[in-house]
């Protein structure tokens, strides 16, 4: 059981090397309006949906430190709010709802326009760049919207990787027995409760 | 009777057809049936003779294993050379489309580098190339392709640099018509960069600027080197806000798009801060 979570984990390194490589490679994703996606923000609220809430929020501030390094400026930022996603999404997943795909949805759109929006707040409203209404109108809802339709796919992909190394849980069939009062029970049948009084 | 009439006809047609077929080859003087024929039969013939090639070599099993195995070894070595002569090729091409900066600009020290990542999260095109500190490059070192500057190193890691590209607000360098001599300061703006355009900004109100005129930098704060082109101007505007005249510029070259750079890690009078007169600028230009 164990293994099989480390190798699931490792699954998951494996596709968001994967996803970075494919979201940063000129040419292999089209750009839409100008924008390109951030594939590993839906990747961390996908693997939240199947992970506990400590490995989905570690996994989560992972995704966030590397989208950060990989931009520069300001680390740390992307990685409290996708670290804090995550982390709430495993713990409702736990206590109150089952995740689905729509949960998903939700939850990674949340993701996707708070990471596109603070981006935004901290790069450009901040410094006041001529031209930022032009910016969040083209370049950051765009690209809030672009990431999210990336959603089920890497949902569907982390749903694969997280079933590979995951025992089924066996279903127990508990048979009820007729209630058969002492007195009409055979001789064989009082022996054998008798022996095995449950 | 009706069935021999009707192999009589397909008897006489397929004569007269072989007749046809027999004059035109004839006179053609080429045989095109030949060609198809082998052109189709030869795979097979070739499979043909490869399994019913005649087995005895006269070599033991022993001999064949060792042979195997040398020629093994020998296709990984060709392979490797096959790599390195790839890389090689790769690196031949890219010097040589650079050889003309190096050869105007004897005193640039360059390294060549190719684009490994776009930043989705970067507004202005930035991008990351495969040179670092281990290739001498520091940061603010310009970026140049064939055209002319494209932006300037912003992040320097051992084995790779991040560049910030002239489309980026961020970009600030000192820039000047050629031929009016009028400066301004080269800059991107929010307004622009999706079109791949940038401003020169900070010109005078009765600067002569005229569309067409190309662009270059004035050399002024050692950063950039004097007389390196930015583009081309677009048109001329004037700002909503404070009706402060700028240019459009555009690159010869699509920044959004390129995929190898020029870094200038050296160049003279590199760091050294000089006031630009006019005279000097008529120099340069």
């Amino acid at each position: 059981m164990q293994t099989g979570k480390y190798y699931r984990r490792i699954l998951y390194a494996a596709e968001l090397v994967v996803l970075f490589l494919i979201e940063g490679t000129p040419g292999v994703l089209p750009h839409l309006y100008n924008v390109k996606p951030l594939l590993l923000v839906p990747l961390a609220v996908s693997a939240a949906a199947f992970e506990t809430p400590l490995f989905s929020l570690y996994f989560g501030v992972f995704c966030g430190l590397v989208i950060d390094s990989a931009s520069g400026g300001v680390m740390g930022l992307t990685s409290i709010i996708i670290g804090f996603i995550c982390y709430y999404e495993s713990t409702w997943n736990k206590k109150y709802i089952k995740n689905n795909i729509y949960l998903v949805l939700l939850y990674s759109a949340a993701a996707c326009v708070c990471v596109v929006e603070m981006k935004f707040f901290v790069f450009c409203f901040i410094r006041r760049y001529v031209g930022s209404d032009i910016l969040l109108k083209d370049h950051y809802l765009m690209r809030a919207l672009y990431t999210w339709a990336f959603t089920p796919i890497v949902y569907l992909i982390t749903l694969a990787a997280s079933r590979c190394f995951r025992k089924e849980k066996r279903k127990i069939k508990v048979k009820r027995r007729k209630h058969v009062p002492h007195s009409q029970r055979s001789s064989a049948s009082r022996r054998r409760a008798k022996r095995n009084p449950i | 009777m009706k069935k021999q009439d009707y192999l009589k006809k397909i008897l006489t047609t397929t004569f007269i057809v072989l007749i046809v077929v027999a004059a035109v080859t004839a006179a053609a003087g080429k045989n095109i049936f030949t060609d198809i024929y082998s052109a189709v039969m030869k795979p097979f013939q070739q499979t043909a003779a490869a399994v019913f090639e005649d087995p005895s070599s006269g070599k033991t099993k022993e001999e064949l294993e060792i042979e195997n195995e040398e020629l093994h070894s020998e296709v990984d070595e060709l392979l490797q050379r096959v790599i390195d002569y790839d890389d090689i090729k790769k690196e031949n091409e890219l010097l040589r489309k650079y050889y003309g900066i190096k050869d105007d600009h004897p005193d640039y020290k360059v390294a060549v580098a190719d684009i490994i990542r776009r930043d989705p999260n970067d507004d202005f095109y930035g991008f990351t190339i495969d040179k670092g500190s281990r290739d001498d490059i520091q940061k603010n070192d310009p970026v140049i392709i064939n055209s002319g500057l494209i932006g300037f190193v912003s992040e320097v890691s051992i084995t790779t640099s991040k560049v910030t590209t002239l489309l980026s607000p961020e970009a600030k360098v000192g820039a000047m018509d050629m031929k009016t001599h009028d400066s301004g300061i080269a800059t991107g703006s929010a307004n622009y960069c999706d079109e791949g355009e940038f401003t020169l900004s900070v010109i005078s109100a009765d600067n002569k600027i005229k569309e067409g005129d190309i662009v270059v930098t004035t050399g002024v704060g050692g950063v950039y080197p004097a007389g390196l082109v930015v583009g081309k101007v677009q048109k001329l505007d004037y700002s909503v806000f404070d009706t402060t005249p700028y240019a459009v510029i555009k690159p010869y070259d699509d920044i959004r798009t390129i995929s190898d750079v020029v870094v200038i890690t050296d160049f003279e009078g590199k760091g050294v801060i000089e006031e630009a007169t006019d005279t000097d600028k008529k120099d340069k230009g």
